[in-house]
């Protein structure tokens, strides 16, 4: 071990002494180390401050009771085993609705690839289309919140009143945002925000594939079905991989609209993780933070195994 | 033989052309129809929170004859207009300050945050350093976390390391220090354009220093321009964080928390919302509408790349 030091020392010695031009390479190479890690540095340590740090403890209190006053006690699994366990938390309910909710995501891709099939083919005016169907997307939750409130609004709404004139009855007990019809409501809105953002992308996959497969495919006789499942699908599926992938993580996470839609007043129909989580930073259920941390790791890790398994399946069927 | 023919054809061309061009324009004419009707459908909400904004809350215990909504007669597209909601916001809501304090925090993580991205970015592209591609792969893998695994614990590491909280800091710090998103698509159009000129420059004997700030940076001004709008329309729509750090205090909220501060419950004040709704999405609809292409740009990069 000794030697072979001394001998990479003694080579590298001899490398770096006779010629002064290795040598200025030798320079001009640490010169680039230096600059390099100078220019990593910034995004480097505010990765390690305010993620990886972060990251770290949220596996260290995950299984700690703290309070943020005294310092945090160890007690193993126990929260987890509480998670799983409670019959008053709402964590795993959350989780159902969110479950739940995500069923927007693929409802939305099939409608957002619809919209841009279409959309390709006609020719003028499809980028003031698409910018309009766009809007949404980029509006600030709480303000599109308290528009869709007003529009699900009983008897006053522009839905009620459009349920109505086209003859349906609606009954006093009917609410757009009640109980049964909450998450079925968020999904429909959701489909408003969400629409631009995958249109763009599937339309940009889309005018991608080259006219000739389908030309080609037409003199092979190919009907619309087949060029649908053999030309078009295989050209978009990278980005309906990305759509779906994102799609599940951010419908899990979301936050914003289901407390705003619902003025704050959690019940078990509407809660959500992050939601059900944050209760827990206001200590409106207790100043529970290492119980609060397990749930976020739990979920953490639960849109991890997804996104893994996501991945795999992709291999399958996505053609890059 | 021929030229009758010839004439008899010419004769049934116009008639079938005509035919033939209807045949093939149909199916156009009929999804613009459909698109066009959809495309309505998303101006809707749009156009129904702005006649309602400037619509009058009718009160039943005012005892006014003021058609507003919850009467009857109310029509949401035909109405008694007053300016009411507006001036409210203002002199009731503070959505000014609101506005200015959302404006105040963000300036630091815009500019600062997409240099020091630009900074790691050009040093991922061009520079050969020892751990490069591991740093790099691990800054990647990150974009993939959930942000919910670290709410709770940066919470804690702001309130009892750092003590921020009920200040604006965890707002602006963190995102001084650049995102690895930023970071990973700024990297991609670096790599994209060639480095003939920063070789030059090199040989020049101008430093790595100089390369960026006076080669690099110029030459990528429309991704940074990008990557500054959907920043800027990323923090000025952020809900979540302001909530957790400076919602409890009154004159730090962000516009969004003042927004949110109209009370949502009971006799509803659904014209007031609207005003809010509408004045809160003002600043996202003229960047919109300045600056398209880079929000097009922005999102069609992100999905190819990521």
């Amino acid at each position: 071990m000794q030697i072979t030091a001394r001998v990479t020392q003694t080579e590298s010695g001899a490398v770096f002494a006779p010629s002064p031009k290795k040598n200025k390479m030798n320079r001009r190479k640490r010169n680039e180390y230096i600059w390099g890690y100078i220019f990593i540095a910034p995004l480097c340590i505010g990765f390690l401050l305010f993620t990886a740090f972060p990251l770290v403890l949220s596996i260290g209190y995950s299984f700690t009771e703290y309070d943020l006053f005294s310092p945090p006690k160890f007690i193993g699994f126990a929260n987890f085993a509480e998670i799983f366990s409670s019959n008053t938390d709402w964590f795993l309910r959350s989780l159902l609705n969110a479950l739940v909710f995500t069923i927007g995501v693929p409802i939305g891709a099939v409608f957002a690839l619809v919209v841009a099939a279409m959309l390709v083919n006609v020719g003028r005016g499809s980028t003031a289309l698409r910018m309009i169907f766009y809007i949404p997307t980029i509006c600030g939750a709480v303000a599109v919140t308290f528009i869709w409130q007003w529009m699900f609004a009983s008897h006053y709404g522009i839905l009620w009143e459009l349920l109505e004139n086209i003859g349906f009855h609606l009954t006093d007990d009917f609410g757009f945002l009640d109980e049964e019809h909450f998450m079925a409501s968020m999904i429909f809105m959701g489909q408003w925000t969400g629409l631009g953002g995958g249109l763009l992308l599937f339309y940009s996959a889309l005018q991608n594939i080259s006219r000739d497969l389908y030309d080609a495919a037409s003199l092979d006789g190919a009907g619309p079905f087949v060029k649908f499942r053999y030309i078009m699908l295989p050209g978009v599926s990278p980005v309906l991989f990305y759509i779906l992938l994102t799609g599940i993580v951010g419908s899990f996470q979301a936050f914003t609209q289901f407390q705003v839609m619902t003025g704050d007043v959690i019940s078990e129909h509407t809660v959500m993780p992050v939601w059900w989580i944050y209760r827990y930073i206001t200590g409106e259920w207790g100043y529970r933070y290492g119980f609060a941390s397990a749930m976020g790791l739990l979920l953490g890790l639960i849109l991890i195994v997804i996104s893994a398994i996501q991945f795999i399946a992709s291999k399958y069927w996505v053609k890059y | 033989m021929q030229t009758e023919f010839s004439a008899a054809a010419s004769a049934a061309q116009p008639k079938a052309d005509k035919k033939q061009r209807f045949k093939r324009i149909l199916p156009k004419i009929v999804l613009y129809v459909i698109l066009i009707f959809l495309a309505v459908l998303w101006l809707i909400p749009f156009l129904f929170a702005l006649s309602t904004s400037f619509a009058y809350q009718f009160n039943i215990n005012d005892g006014e004859a003021v058609v507003g909504i919850y009467h009857k007669d109310y029509n949401w597209l035909w109405h008694t207009i007053t300016f009411d909601n507006y001036s409210r916001l203002f002199s009731e809501y503070n959505i000014l300050g609101g506005f200015m304090n959302t404006i105040l925090y963000m300036l630091a993580p815009l500019f600062v945050g997409v240099f020091t991205s630009a900074m790691a970015a050009y040093a991922f592209a061009r520079l050969r350093f020892p751990g490069r591609d591991v740093i790099f792969f691990i800054l990647l893998s990150t974009i993939l976390l959930p942000g919910v695994i670290t709410m709770i614990p940066s919470y804690i590491l702001f309130a009892t390391v750092y003590h921020w909280t009920n200040t604006p800091l965890p707002l602006i710090i963190p995102g001084c220090f650049g995102s690895a998103m930023t970071m990973f698509l700024i990297r991609q159009y670096f790599l994209g354009f060639p480095k003939e000129l920063e070789e030059a420059a090199q040989i020049d004997g101008m430093g790595w220093w100089g390369i960026f700030v006076k080669i690099a940076l110029p030459l990528s001004m429309p991704v940074l321009i990008t990557q500054i709008i959907l920043s800027f329309n990323g923090i000025y729509n952020d809900y979540l964080g302001p909530l957790l750090y400076v919602g409890t205090v009154t004159d730090l909220r962000t516009l969004q928390l003042v927004l949110k501060s109209i009370p949502t419950v009971g006799n509803t004040p659904y014209p007031l919302m609207m005003a809010g709704a509408i004045v809160a999405l003002i600043p996202t609809f003229i960047l919109y509408c300045v600056a398209q292409k880079f929000f097009v740009e922005g999102i069609v990069l992100s999905g190819i790349k990521g």
